[in-house]
């Protein structure tokens, strides 16, 4: 893998920051066909925090995170220009394997989708094709365990996933992500689709595991976003309908100084 | 008989007198309760009791007795006697010609006004009665016992086991045969003739009611009176008659000797609605012929191979044909089918121009009328590729396939038949797995043959097999292109490889149906039946194995 020698946006130089930031991107321009989806965003992720990417719909947050894990190079008519850093180096490189990539960097979805398997299998499946080749009785319980589900399906790790509430299908679906133990872990509003005790629970999930992963969330909850998250970023789209990034920074200060009007229309409730 | 007064009063005599005459010609009179219900039915038959009966004096016309030769000789007496004792004018035939004939003259020609009867009335002719509005009373007369007389001349004959008696009646020719003890004077037999109810009693008693289930001596001997010795050393040779079972011997005894022929025949609706209307057509038809309730579809018809004779003719080797055809299909068409649909599904992106043409080309493919495939399988696996399909590559030298019209090339054809059935049906179950569980794979650094295999097929597996139940019935019931790659309308060997010929059972049905015979119309029939209940079966086996999967994820 090569290093890439741009600026970044506050001007210091790449190599001193790939081993400050946990992923970066650099002029990333996404394009569905002859769509431009998002255009030039460059984003520097802290490493061990919660990064929260915020904006209303279609404002192409979710094509952003799902760039950071070659998700969409799934979609065919999908194409990516710029660069994703990871630990340095370029993960659009042509030298560089997608699945490898999504092995150190997992996602969570919006919707928990467990594999229709036993619950054992869920967690055990993803570290079995990763050639995991230690004690899996004692992988799939510290996953669940880190995933905080432990306690509650211990007595039944061979009933489907499917058997479980929604919130605890979205802890399994985190358990079995931290499972390949990758470095980053990708939310793709892992709570819109859990009630509000659920969604308080992964959010206490989602601050413990920031002592050992980086994680990034997209969601469409500002209240989330100021409870959960270290950085946010805002997004936005232009006439055009293609998706940029206004505003980055800490939570506490997009929440209560925001230095762009739109950002500030935004969280206050003008629009979106 | 309420019709005609001299017939009423000819009973009425004959009731009255027949026990002073009865034992003088050498029968026995009825008992007395027998004869009391035979004034009882005669007196509810007219109308009249016997103090009244002479009302039906002076009686004039002629009356027809026919039937029975053993009863005849006291009817001739009786009409003898009646007519001598006044009272009545007229003439009074008695006629010998056996009890089923003069039960046909009576209720099917009705020619007659008594029957003289030995045995009951058969059903046929009570049916055929009853269908002309007839309806016959019965009057005992009296009865009699069978005797068998031996020759005052014959002094060794003390008595006879009833082995005996059938060995002197078939295989015997001279005393010594039956028991060693006696000379070896030729026997010369009395019997009956044919058409006597006396002889059915006869064989009845002493051979049982039924050729087939004979003893296997019994019938053995019945096959080597009847075939040429050339004959039975070839059956000896096939599977020696000391280890067949009594059940083959009465099939070898049916076919060889018996020889049964379909004279005619009625439908189920028929012959369960119209009871007596085919009773009444039956009745006219010549003697010899018996009357049977036949299912054409029965473990014989299941077990048999085809036959020239339809009595005979069965689907057995129409059956393995079919599945060997059907299994190479499947085993040809399913891999084929279900990886190409993966790859089209999840490896193509449907960009390149490649891809395009073939997916075009499968949904054409799918189209395509089937006899098309004949003509192909004809032209590749039978024509050009005749060295593999008729196995003389691999050292197989039967002449009559080396033609290459084999199982073989027939599967292949039938397999790049299904083949874009497969296809399509096994794409539509992938599409069907939701994106989800594809995305989950995925984000745990999975390979997309790693997402396929663990995830994707597993889900579309119901669809998948959904797809190959429809397009395995399909070969199973494909006729045409069979036809133009070569199925043969006549073996009775079964397919024992792939390298064999063969029939299948829609070729069956189809050259049973093409042949004038009505008979082979019923068989035809049978076998539209049994491959029907052969699909339901393989289709209920197939939705089970495939039920049983889906409900395991």
């Amino acid at each position: 893998m090569s290093i890439s020698a741009t600026t970044t946006v506050d001007g210091r130089t790449p190599a001193a920051d790939s081993a400050k930031y946990a992923i970066s991107a650099k002029d990333l321009n996404i394009f569905y066909g002859n769509f431009h989806a998002v255009r030039d965003i460059n984003l520097n992720i802290e490493r061990n925090k919660i990064t929260a990417l915020i904006g209303p719909s279609g404002c192409g947050k979710s094509t952003v995170l799902r760039a950071f894990n070659r998700m969409n190079d799934l979609v065919p008519i999908a194409r990516t220009d710029g660069e994703v850093l990871f630990h340095g180096a370029n993960i659009y490189a042509p030298d560089v394997d997608a699945v490898e990539v999504r092995r150190r960097i997992g996602m969570v979805f919006q919707k928990p989708n467990p594999f229709p398997k036993s619950i054992y299998d869920n967690i055990a499946w993803g570290a079995k094709i990763n050639g995991f080749k230690g004690n899996m009785n004692q992988l799939v319980e510290g996953s669940l365990k880190g995933a905080a589900l432990w306690d509650e399906v211990k007595d039944k790790l061979k009933q489907s996933g499917y058997s479980l509430s929604g919130g605890q299908q979205q802890r399994l679906c985190i358990a079995r992500a931290i499972a390949v133990q990758p470095d980053i872990i990708l939310m793709d509003e892992p709570c819109s689709a859990l009630d509000p005790i659920a969604t308080l629970r992964i959010e206490d999930l989602m601050r413990e595991l920031t002592e050992h992963y980086t994680i990034i969330i997209v969601t469409h909850n500002m209240q989330q976003a100021a409870r959960v998250a270290d950085y946010t970023a805002f997004f936005m789209v232009d006439d055009s309908r293609t998706g940029h990034l206004v505003e980055y920074g800490p939570s506490k200060q997009i929440f209560t100084q925001p230095k762009d009007k739109r950002t500030e229309d935004y969280i206050t409730g003008r629009f979106g | 008989m309420e019709n005609k007064r001299a017939v009423a009063a000819y009973i009425n005599y004959y009731l009255n007198n027949v026990t002073g005459s009865i034992e003088d010609i050498g029968y026995f009179s009825a008992s007395a309760d027998a004869q009391q219900e035979s004034f009882t039915t005669w007196e509810r038959a007219t109308g009249l009791t016997q103090s009244t009966a002479e009302n039906l004096y002076p009686a004039t016309g002629d009356i027809v007795v026919s039937g029975s030769s053993t009863v005849a000789p006291i009817s001739r007496q009786m009409a003898e006697n009646f007519q001598a004792a006044g009272g009545y004018t007229g003439n009074i035939t008695v006629e010998s010609i056996g009890t089923e004939a003069g039960f046909k003259k009576f209720c099917v020609d009705r020619s007659v006004d008594v029957v003289d009867a030995s045995i009951a009335i058969p059903e046929v002719y009570s049916a055929a009665c009853i269908n002309a509005a007839m309806s016959p009373v019965t009057f005992q007369i009296g009865t009699d016992a069978l005797p068998l007389v031996v020759s005052t001349k014959n002094t060794f004959v003390e008595a006879l086991t009833t082995e005996q008696v059938q060995r002197i009646f078939t295989k015997a020719t001279t005393w010594n045969e039956v028991d060693q003890a006696w000379p070896a004077d030729k026997i010369f037999r009395f019997i009956p003739g044919a058409e006597s109810g006396t002889l059915d009693f006869f064989i009845e008693e002493v051979f049982g009611t039924n050729l087939y289930e004979q003893p296997v001596e019994v019938m053995n001997e019945i096959l080597a009176a009847n075939l040429s010795a050339g004959r039975m050393r070839a059956l000896e040779a096939e599977k020696p008659m000391a280890t067949r079972s009594q059940e083959e011997i009465g099939k070898i005894l049916q076919t060889e000797v018996v020889k049964p022929k379909v004279v005619q025949t009625w439908g189920l609706f028929e012959s369960i609605f119209r009871r007596n209307e085919v009773l009444a057509e039956a009745a006219t038809l010549p003697a010899g012929t018996d009357l049977v309730f036949k299912s054409w579809l029965n473990w014989n018809f299941l077990t048999s191979p085809q036959s020239s004779n339809p009595l005979q003719a069965g689907i057995n080797t129409a059956i393995w044909g079919s599945l060997w055809v059907t299994i190479i299909a499947f085993l040809v068409a399913v891999p084929i089918g279900v990886m190409a649909a993966i790859y089209l599904e999840e490896y193509s992106d449907g960009k390149g121009r490649v891809n395009r043409i073939i997916e075009t080309n499968i949904n054409n493919l799918a189209g395509v009328p089937s006899i098309i495939y004949g003509m192909l399988g004809l032209a590749v696996f039978v024509r050009f590729l005749g060295e593999i399909t008729s196995g003389v590559a691999f050292g197989v030298t039967d002449p009559a396939t080396a033609n290459g019209r084999t199982i073989l090339s027939a599967g292949l054809t039938l397999g790049i038949l299904i083949l874009p059935l497969i296809i399509i049906n096994s794409r539509e179950a992938l599409r069907a797995v939701p994106r989800a569980i594809r995305e989950g794979a995925y984000g745990l650094g999975a390979t997309r043959w790693q997402t396929t295999w663990s995830h994707v097929l597993p889900n579309a597996l119901p669809g998948i097999m959904t797809g190959i139940i429809l397009s395995v019935s399909r070969a199973f019931g494909e006729t045409a292109p069979l036809i133009v790659v070569g199925v043969s309308t006549f073996i009775v060997v079964r397919p024992d490889s792939m390298f064999s010929k063969y029939t299948t059972l829609p070729a069956q049905i189809y050259q049973w149906t093409s042949r004038p015979q009505p008979e082979f119309q019923n068989l035809a029939a049978a076998a539209i039946l049994a491959l029907l209940l052969l699909l339901l079966a393989l289709n209920a086996t197939a939705i089970l194995v495939r039920n049983h999967y889906a409900k395991r994820v």
